[in-house]
């Protein structure tokens, strides 16, 4: 796939996973690079970018006794921008989907 | 690559780069290397999978420089807005007026077609002509007014997406251009323009035909090119 496309969506899957649950940053750079083929680095800048735009903020835990993990989580504005830029997303795939079927339609 | 060695060339880069914060920067990279050892992984494999220094570096610097000077211009942006909303508001009420306005002019013309057609005279309101004449001024009335609907409906339509565009441009100003920019024209389903075109398309035809046979018919009945003087109108 070609990779300006996957650096568009990296961010609306990196608001996803942290909709459903406070991350730190090895997580998300794991999770999503086992099921999208880009390097394991590319997140965090990605993170870092959340960060600055207030999408995110991060905090320290010490739960597993280990050292404390810095873990990112969304802020009220990320909240908001995840959910529009989801249904935005789904609308614009839906469209993407038919465009790409009427054209073997017509084919056939 | 060794994770000393990985970590000091990402340093570096980062520093030509001109980046902020690189020491949260190095520690989230360093603590990458430690989850990544304890799963059994080799440092060079580790490095070699988190892609090249330069390259991480350089989507650092990416992201980081326009943010950092977008802050400083977002205030003087934010008021340039308020000012700019200010006027541009009045424009949207003035526009959604105008399209009331004709709604209210269709609504008027599709009451005036029907009253004169059906011979129905409210208060001697409509003065003499013949029956014939009345029901064909009545039709090309009626027509006009439908014309006037349609266009009403495509004025709304496009000052809502006009209204949107607006905002969504405001908003990547903002945001260093997060979204694709809207059209300013509205979308419609084809097959909603394709009514909307033919609709106005028959009501125009026939809103010119009826006037022009009105006009003959009244002309010939009168016996005067100019018959409202011989039925006393506007007097």
């Amino acid at each position: 796939m070609n990779i300006q496309y996957k650096k568009g969506v990296l961010e609306l899957c990196v608001l996803a996973i942290l909709y459903r649950h406070d991350c730190y940053g090895y997580d998300i750079s794991e999770f999503i690079s086992k099921r999208i083929d880009i390097s394991d680095g590319t997140v965090y800048p990605i993170l870092r970018k959340l960060k600055s735009d207030g999408m995110v903020t991060t905090y320290l835990s010490e739960d597993s006794g280990g050292p404390p993990r810095k873990y990112y989580t969304l802020t009220d504005l990320g909240e908001k921008e995840f959910l529009q830029s989801k249904e935005e997303w789904s609308s614009f795939i839906r469209v993407v989907e038919e465009i790409l079927t009427e054209g073997s339609h017509e084919k056939n | 690559m060794k994770k000393i060695d990985y970590l000091k060339t990402l340093q570096k880069e980062l520093n030509n780069n001109h980046v902020a914060g690189i020491d949260e920067i190095l520690v989230e990279y360093d603590e990458h290397f430690n989850y990544k050892i304890a799963d059994g992984y080799s440092e060079e494999e580790i490095a070699a999978k988190l892609g090249k220094p330069e390259q991480i570096a350089a989507q650092f610097a990416a992201m980081d420089t326009p943010s950092s000077y977008r802050r400083g211009n977002k205030i003087l942006a934010a008021l340039g807005f308020g000012f700019l909303d200010l006027f541009i508001g009045i424009f949207f009420i003035l526009a959604y007026v105008w399209v009331i306005g004709m709604g209210v002019f269709s609504i008027t013309a599709i009451l005036t077609g029907f009253s004169l057609g059906l011979n129905f005279n409210p208060g001697h309101l409509v003065p003499f002509m013949p029956w014939q004449s009345a029901v064909l001024f009545g039709i090309s009335i009626l027509f006009l007014g439908f014309l006037a609907a349609l266009g009403t409906i495509y004025l709304y339509f496009y000052i809502r997406q006009l209204g949107k565009a607006f905002v969504q441009w405001q908003k990547n100003t903002f945001s260093g251009n997060m979204y694709p920019p809207l059209s300013t024209n509205p979308l419609f389903s084809s097959k909603a323009r394709r009514f909307l075109r033919s609709a106005a398309q028959i009501s125009l035809l026939v809103f010119g035909i009826a006037l022009i046979a009105a006009y003959i018919f009244s002309a010939i009945h009168a016996g005067n090119l100019e018959f409202w003087h011989v039925w006393h109108w506007f007097v």
